[in-house]
């Protein structure tokens, strides 16, 4: 057996530029991934986010004052009390202030221009958006506040098309707006706003049970890891075609040696080679994005045990694609199957998408895979490292092995079934 | 250039089982994740404190207003297993006045959730604050709450030229990034024909044929190019008039589109082609890096998420990210022609330039 184990070994040696692609692929992934997705929000926002707003001002303030004064004569003296307070704090400037502050600098660069001109640039893509305060807004906004005639003045917010900029433009001018209604509202029913911010909640993100954080990281990584160690077993089992193409495999079933001994050889090497991308992956997703830096060697312990049962496991699936493929007549069919089997595979597993987005029927399904049983398992255990989690999943893994090591076996071409 | 390519059509016909399953995986995945996605997100809350149903109650009517998330009252034991295993992203644990979000991980949605659940909070305690000096309590709250669902400052979003902003519906640009990245696959695979004839020395025989190269690569290729169109169009002509998805006014420029990005895939795959050694290595190195595209192209994802410019350039060297923009504003924003040639012309250059190097990697290694 060991000359076969040798065999497929230095098989993979001959090609280890192909190898070394394959192994190190999910590790440029993980990487690429956690550049991507993370940081857009949060924290992070005002580095990563350079908004460009125009605001168009085409209402006129001073004047809006004005002509409300010469035209309404302020019935009683609680309505020239409210002008007054308005002219002191006007609500155009207020927000033209808010889209000034310094806080909101760091992310949004406003602009401030004529209609024409902010319509041309947003339409060319050099804006993200135009904010427009229309004619006659303050006359307008103040016929309704103090006479409490209905008016139809409303901001115009311009953009050429949705997008995530977009969105965050206009949900950042409606939480200011949002704010100033309600601070109106309360006001006009005759109370006090209280600006003092004691009694706002404080909210707050909060962990399960105070256990360490599972971040897009640890899923990027686990995913990726489960993934293309999956990806391995079609690998392995599609070079088998290579075998019986170049006869190799009839030339085999000559010799005196078992024939099982072939099947052993190409599984212990999938092994070998899924152990091998497991730990790489696991490795050196830890060195280069310090993914696991706050685990302890408990965790060290639980995760090798569990990629070793995840590598054996995808052992044995490969065995039943090796087999398959000795049986099949077309090549071309096999390859096939195992393509549609670990798209399948992976898709229920959730390792292409987060499994939360699936129904829930397919989430039960999916933890049924070894791929989805791996990746809820080590997403449980980066929280919790309590060794009863890992009982379950062991003897699914170990029972999964023993399957599909058999049917591998039973598959296997006995004498003459070869095609 | 005509029997070759009926020799390489004559193959599936034996054999349909793989273009009828990738038909129809790229249908039931497209329709899987664009209902996961579309439908609305539920979020669960829970209570600890003394009179939780009293509390999950209010707050549950209070948060569910105004939002397209739906807030669910569950047990805590339940709760917490779900955000372990990763059922669920993010609970509100709710207090009397305050909340806690309670979650495992520092997802994107979480930024969502807390924006909303946050709002509603404070404006709460706002008018709690304005009320509770007040004799008339009741009242009072209605007051306010009448003055705000006429609110005083409004905001009319809308396009430049003064039309109703088009809602973006993600679940068309996953319906065709999906569509797309099934069709990159299938593309690949025909032309991986190439090496696959190569290795069973058919290549060898025509190539001592009167067949002359060029016609041999064009029969290759227009087979390549013809399994792809096909499939990507019955895909999408059955989401427009079966499934009843609105792909815009014009269909014809849609399968335009299509063409192109065919066309230029196979170019790609081409350039593959003459990068591997064998079929076996094409199959095992080709599907590992395909996913990859759409990702990079940010085709999973809101316009604008990926503003990294590293990985901007790279995603525009594939033909992905412009078909995704053509045809995203074909069905979207109803484009015309005019404004969908930059795209169609990027294709056609990616097309030419890789299929330039790729033939030439090819023709290199068989001598």
């Amino acid at each position: 057996m060991w000359a076969f184990l040798t065999k497929d070994l230095l098989l993979f040696w001959r090609d280890r530029k192909e190898v070394a692609v394959i192994i190190l692929l999910p590790i440029v992934l993980v990487v690429l991934l956690s550049l991507v997705v993370p940081g857009m929000f949060g924290e992070e926002t005002s580095e990563s986010y350079d908004l460009d707003l125009a605001l168009v001002v085409e209402d006129q303030q001073d004047q809006g004052f004005e002509r409300f004064q010469e035209e309404v004569e302020p019935s009683n003296d609680q309505s020239q009390q409210m002008i007054d307070q308005l002219q002191a704090m006007p609500p155009v400037d207020g927000l033209v202030a808010y889209l000034n502050s310094p806080e909101l600098a760091e992310w949004v660069t406003v602009n401030q221009m004529d209609l024409d001109q902010a319509q041309t640039q947003v339409d060319e893509g050099e804006l993200d958006a135009a904010l427009i305060i229309p004619e006659h807004y303050t006359y307008q906004l103040l016929n309704e506040m103090v006479l409490d005639e209905p008016s139809e003045a409303t901001l115009q917010f311009q953009a050429s098309g949705q997008s995530q900029e977009v969105d965050m433009l206009r949900q950042m001018i409606q939480r200011y707006l949002d704010q100033i209604n309600l601070q109106y509202a309360v006001a006009s029913s005759g109370s006090q706003v209280d600006s003092a911010n004691d009694n706002l909640p404080e909210g707050g993100v909060e962990n399960v049970e105070g256990q360490s954080m599972f971040s897009m990281e640890h899923y990027f990584t686990f995913s990726m890891a489960a993934l293309f160690t999956l990806f391995l077993a079609a690998t392995v089992a599609t070079r088998t075609g290579i075998e019986k193409r170049e006869q190799t495999f009839n030339r085999i079933a000559l010799t005196n040696a078992p024939p099982l001994y072939y099947l052993m050889g190409k599984t212990i090497s999938t092994f070998i080679l899924a152990w091998l991308q497991m730990m790489f992956v696991l490795v050196g997703a830890h060195l280069i994005l310090g993914v696991f830096t706050e685990e302890g060697p408990t965790f060290w312990v639980g995760l090798i045990v569990m990629a070793t049962l995840y590598a054996l496991a995808i052992a044995a699936i490969s065995s039943i694609m090796t087999s398959t493929m000795l049986r099949v007549k077309n090549n071309d069919t096999g390859d096939g199957i195992f393509m549609a089997v670990v798209m399948v595979l992976g898709v229920i597993g959730g390792n292409f998408v987060p499994i939360n987005v699936l129904p829930n029927w397919l989430q039960q399904i999916g933890e049924l895979t070894p791929n989805g049983l791996i990746l809820a398992t080590l997403t449980e255990w980066v929280q919790d490292q309590t060794y009863s989690l890992l009982v379950m999943p062991t003897v699914i893994l170990v029972a999964i092995i023993v399957t599909a090591l058999s049917i591998g076996i039973a598959v296997y071409p006995k004498r003459g079934e070869q095609s | 250039m005509k029997p070759i390519f009926l020799a390489q059509l004559a193959k599936d016909r034996r054999n349909p089982f793989l273009i009828i399953l990738l038909v129809v995986v790229s249908i039931v995945a497209t329709v899987l994740f664009t209902s996961g996605t579309q439908a609305p997100m539920t979020i669960q809350i829970y209570s600890e404190a003394d009179q939780a149903e009293a509390i999950e109650d209010k707050w549950a009517d209070l948060l569910s207003e105004g939002t397209d998330m739906t807030f669910e009252v569950t047990e805590a034991d339940q709760v917490k297993e779900n955000i372990k295993q990763g059922q669920s992203e993010v609970a509100v644990k709710l207090l009397e006045d305050d909340y806690k979000l309670v979650t495992a991980s520092n997802t994107p949605t979480i930024y969502y959730v807390e924006q909303h659940v946050r709002a509603v909070f404070e404006r709460e305690a706002r008018i709690e604050a304005a009320v509770s000096d007040a004799d008339q309590q009741g009242e009072m709250r209605e007051a306010i709450q009448t003055e705000l669902n006429d609110p005083l400052m409004t905001m009319d979003v809308q396009s430049t030229s003064g039309e109703p902003l088009t809602n973006y519906d993600m679940g068309i640009q996953l319906m065709f990034a999906f569509t797309l990245l099934v069709a990159m696959f299938i593309i690949g695979f025909r032309v991986n024909n190439v090496l696959k004839d190569k290795v069973y020395h058919i290549w060898n025989r025509v190539i001592l044929s009167p067949v002359s190269k060029t016609k041999m690569y064009a029969g290759y290729l227009l087979y390549a190019f013809t399994i792809g169109f096909v499939q990507t169009a019955v895909v999408l002509v059955i989401f427009n008039y079966v499934l009843d998805y609105d792909l815009g006014e014009r269909f014809g420029l849609v399968l335009l589109v299509l063409a192109v990005f065919t066309f230029s895939m196979v170019s790609v795959a081409m350039l593959f082609t003459g990068f591997v050694k064998g079929p076996e290595q094409f199959y095992a190195l080709y599907p590992s890096i395909i996913p990859l595209i759409p990702l990079i192209s940010g085709a999973y994802m809101m316009p604008g998420t990926i503003s990294n410019p590293a990985l901007v350039f790279i995603g525009d060297l594939f033909p992905l990210s412009h078909a995704m923009d053509a045809l995203v504003d074909l069905a979207i924003y109803d484009a015309t022609f005019q404004e969908i040639v930059q795209p169609i012309m990027l294709m056609i250059l990616i097309s030419v330039i890789s299929m330039g190097i790729g033939i030439n990697l090819v023709e290199r290694r068989s001598s």
